[in-house]
């Protein structure tokens, strides 16, 4: 996972070069595979999404567990 | 359009926590009858609505107490006032079943035994019920936890459970 994560920021920094001009030509036109490169890294926003996401799930547990007990 | 593929599994985790919770919930609800305490279905009750005015002659509010239904199973019919609930006191046999049957004949009160989800409010024109087995033997505290005037702090009443 991490590993396509370092790959695509490198590939992605990369394509900013103007290195050779078909690979600049290629970059522009939205919808191809180097454009889908250039998408931005949503790895911190899913951790974030999957701890609110665990802490939802604990909380509603917690909350099964303590009404379970005092039936 | 295009979806980035981390947003693919969060939108499908967020969708299948949404509906294993509903789900969960259905079954608890339709399955194993867990509802909240609410109208009852009692008879000479319609739509688990009374006359506030009128409990001394409704049924089964005329006669507030505990009443006997089935092996180790009782109705514990109460009326709560301001500020304190008729009867007072009630002796529960250990291990049994009660159903209350609860109303105000003024204001909103409520009716709590701490530590247990025995939990609900009691209205005036209407009847809540609600259903706890006691396990455990002790003398158990009914507070009223709605605040409904000067005397609220007083208003209690016992259950003895032996
Ligand atoms: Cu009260």
């Amino acid at each position: 996972m991490t590993d396509t994560f370092t790959s695509s920021r490198t590939r992605s920094a990369a394509g900013n070069q103007p290195a050779s001009a078909a690979e600049n030509q290629s970059a522009s036109r939205p919808g191809d595979k180097t454009a889908e490169t250039k998408e931005p890294s949503l790895k911190g926003t899913f951790i974030a999404v999957m701890l609110l996401g665990g802490f939802i799930i604990a909380s509603w547990v917690l909350v099964l567990a303590l009404f379970l007990s005092r039936n | 359009m295009h979806i980035h593929r981390l947003e693919k599994i969060w939108i499908g985790f967020g969708l299948a926590m949404l509906l294993i919770f509903l789900l969960l919930t259905g079954v608890a609800a339709f399955a194993m009858g867990i509802s909240p305490p609410s109208s009852s279905s009692h008879e000479n009750m319609h739509h688990g609505k009374v006359d506030p005015t009128k409990l001394q002659t409704t049924a089964p509010f005329d006669k507030p107490g505990l009443k006997q239904i089935g092996d180790n199973e009782y109705e514990a019919v109460l009326i709560a006032y301001a500020f304190g609930y008729n009867p007072d006191t009630i002796d529960i046999p250990h291990g049994a079943k009660v159903h209350f049957i609860v109303t105000s004949s003024d204001v909103v009160h409520g009716f709590e035994i701490p530590g247990t989800n025995v939990n609900f409010m009691a209205e005036p024109g209407e009847v809540t019920e609600l259903t706890h087995t006691f396990d455990k033997a002790g003398q158990f505290l009914v507070l009223c936890n709605e605040y409904c005037g000067t005397g609220h702090e007083m208003m209690k009443m016992t259950i003895n459970v032996k």
